[in-house]
């Protein structure tokens, strides 16, 4: 039988003891340890590593904010490193595990109240647990006319996605931005209400972002200083009319122009949400797999793609974008649009009555109306049994940028075996360039490939002046060390914030490369 | 709220079956539920041989998803077995697995030129079987499988991976690539 999995430092006597306390605190089910059939569910299944390499030493489930406060006396009396995760469904960024083996999952799953919909002032507030789904499904029962911005994924956790900077596809795609409001447990055990949540009787703790004094919510995102356990998310009023289309491009390298075009349409606002341009095999992948037209190995050849694309009426890009509004805004600003991206040769124009039956029509359609799905997953189909892992670096609205960061990724990967699969997911003044790594976990040579060329790509877009917002557990160290100007000038805030906020360093170390103390000296 | 008529009309079929299903000698105890993809021939025939019948295909395998995670909380069959598309397994082992369901059986089935190769991960006396009936013919593969969840589903003591290599027809909606797997309750 294999040895028992423990926090570095703890012995087996000890975290025996330390179980026992946090047995008391959530009651027995809800402390999962040596148990392979429950504890095997915090594993990350799309890891290029040995799925026990990240592997948790046990899982508590509090259900509330008193017994979060009793979980985290007993880290601090044991100093167990716990590990937070709201819905752990973050796949392709490490899913549930930890980012180091032997953590205690923290799971939050069970604080799963949609504690306020306020229908008036368009918002929510919602505990960890909280999916997509079911906030969708909370306001569609109650005909709310609200939409809540969902991520690709339906199962994932409205709070915890946007406390990882996660960002969606209608015009409130940009999570963070439209948060208000946060409860907040630091190490200590104290519960903080942040921003106008903070007055004693508070009435606009979800209204105005900021109360008085420093703005404290950003330094409990992509961190590990604090436990959220309840967040308000503003809700989009669903509009009178929606219209969702897409444009297909023929070349590879009209990234360059569709990027010039899509700029001042989305700056001054006549495309107001979280518009994407897909690469073909992004968009293909939705609906057929890569052994339909290619039985090769290695990358899928040119005349393989074209038939593919030829097939599947879609370009080597294709803008998703929607429209918003009555019918006579909605008509105005299609001229413009259509004006503009017609003068990329060969674009071609559709609405959903021309795509009727595609799945990745209706995968966009529906997130960039607030309707979370599960369609995306169908992507990991390409190649069978495929894992993935994201490289996200952040790009600028501009051609140039465009394309030098699509030429680099595309020739990198193909120099190391992998298709491109990216998108263009474009933001306010920003474009987060997905590509999504996709490989055969049970390919050795493959996942490899896969972590020897992450490493490549993180190398050359820094040289390049591309920063990556958010990143799988694996390489957080990494990323962190490229936010590196005037000797870490930004990283040693982080710590000095860390060592104050929680001296013991029990909450998720390693978390965006924010190691406790005692770590960083070992 | 999704409906349990989205549940039947959504990208995979399921059933809920009371425990006697395709051979003698299962356990009638123990409830399964069954899930087959709609989205190709193969995964059609063998929800058929479930009384699964022809569903709409539709899009999203959300509807269905969240249904089944609903009734595995509440309902908690001993077995869940399916052939699907590897993203659908995915999806149905991770919410199984909150639930305390863990995978006993993987079968990855993928044309090659001239036929199917399997590749199983399961109980050594249960694969020996199953690898014997699909090299035999002529019954189709999607028929075998459907009578092997009494077998898949027995405890052996001892695991094996292996590959069998079959002759057969690559059906013209076939994505090429398809998995079954059994996952049994903690």
């Amino acid at each position: 039988m294999a040895a028992p999995v423990l926090p570095d430092g703890i012995d087996v006597l000890t975290f025996d003891a330390a179980c026992e306390e946090l047995r008391a605190v959530v009651g027995p089910e809800w402390l999962i340890r040596d148990n392979e059939q429950h504890l095997g569910s915090y594993r990350d299944p799309y890891s290029p590593n040995a799925i026990d390499a990240n592997a948790p030493s046990a899982a508590v489930a509090p259900k509330d904010v008193g017994e979060v406060q009793g979980v985290l006396a007993v880290a601090r009396k044991y100093k167990i490193p716990l590990w937070t995760i709201s819905t752990g469904r973050n796949f392709g960024y490490g899913g549930p595990a930890p980012r180091k083996a032997g953590c205690v999952v923290l799971d939050l799953k069970r604080l799963n109240r949609i504690v306020e919909v306020n229908e008036k002032h368009a918002y929510a507030v919602v505990e960890p647990g909280v999916s997509y789904h079911e906030l969708h499904q909370y306001l569609q029962q109650r005909n709310i006319k609200l939409w809540a911005d969902p991520a690709a994924p339906a199962w994932g956790g409205v709070l915890g996605n946007c406390a990882d900077r996660g960002v969606g596809y209608t015009p409130y795609g940009e999570h963070f931005m439209v948060q208000c409001g946060m409860q907040v447990v630091l190490a200590d055990g104290t519960v903080v209400e942040t921003g106008m949540g903070a007055a004693a009787a508070a009435t606009t703790g979800n209204l105005y972002k900021y109360g008085h004094g420093p703005w404290v919510d950003g330094i409990f995102t992509q961190s590990n200083f604090g436990v959220i356990t309840q967040m308000g998310i503003w809700l989009l009023p669903e509009p009178p009319g929606y219209r969702p289309y897409m444009v297909t491009f023929p070349e590879e390298d009209d990234i360059h122009q569709i990027t010039e075009l899509i700029r001042p349409l989305k700056i001054n606002m006549l495309i107001p949400n979280a518009a994407t341009t897909v690469g073909l095999i992004w968009e293909a992948a939705v609906k057929v797999t890569k052994a339909q037209y290619y039985t090769g190995k290695g990358v899928m050849p040119d005349s393989a793609r074209k038939k593919m694309a030829a097939n599947l009426k879609v370009g080597n890009w294709n803008f998703y974008g929607a429209l918003y509004g009555p019918e006579a805004i909605m008509d105005n600003n299609w001229k413009v649009i259509q004006d503009s991206l017609s003068q990329v040769s060969g674009a071609k124009f559709y609405f959903a009555e021309d795509r009727k039956g595609d799945a990745a029509f209706d995968y966009r359609a529906k997130v960039m109306r607030g309707t979370p799905n599960m369609t995306e997953f169908g992507l990991l189909n390409w190649l069978g049994a495929g894992s993935h892992i994201d490289f996200s670096p952040i790009s600028p609205v501009n051609g140039d940028s465009a394309l030098e960061q699509f030429h680099f990724m595309r020739d990198k990967c193909h120099e190391f075996g992998f298709d491109y699969i990216g998108e263009f997911l474009v933001g306010w003044r920003d474009m987060h360039h997905i590509l999504m790594l996709v490989f055969d976990r049970n390919d050795e040579e493959q996942k490899r490939a896969v972590k020897a060329l992450f490493r490549v790509l993180v190398e050359e877009a820094t040289r390049q002046g591309y920063g990556e917002y958010r990143t799988h557990i694996e390489y957080m160290d990494m990323i962190a060390g490229t936010y590196n100007w005037n000797n870490r000038a930004l990283y040693r805030i982080n710590e000095a914030i860390k060592d104050v906020l929680d001296p013991d360093g029990i909450l998720s170390p390693g978390k965006s490369g924010i190691w406790p103390r005692d770590a960083r000296k070992s | 709220m999704s409906t349990r008529r989205d549940f039947l009309f959504s990208v995979l079929a399921t059933a809920a079956l009371p425990g006697a299903v395709g051979a003698a000698g299962f356990d009638r105890s123990n409830p399964v539920r069954v899930i087959a993809e709609t989205a190709c021939a193969d995964a059609r025939a063998f929800g058929g041989h479930f009384s699964l019948g022809k569903r709409t295909p539709s899009i999203d395998p959300s509807n269905f998803l969240f249904s089944l995670e609903r009734e595995l909380a509440s309902e908690r069959p001993t077995f869940v077995y399916g052939l699907t598309r590897e993203s659908n397994r995915f999806l149905v082992e991770q919410c199984a697995g909150a639930y305390g369901y863990r995978r006993v059986y993987l079968g990855d089935h993928r044309y090659r030129k001239g036929g199917l190769l399997h590749c199983l991960e399961g109980g050594t006396t249960a694969l020996d079987e199953l690898a014997r009936s699909f090299g035999r013919g002529p019954m189709r593969w999607t028929g075998i499988l459907s009578q092997a969840l009494p077998l898949l589903s027995r405890a052996d003591p001892g695991t094996q991976r292996l590959e069998v290599f079959a002759a057969t027809r690559r059906p013209a909606d076939s994505s090429g690539h398809l998995v079954s797997w059994l996952l049994r309750s903690a």
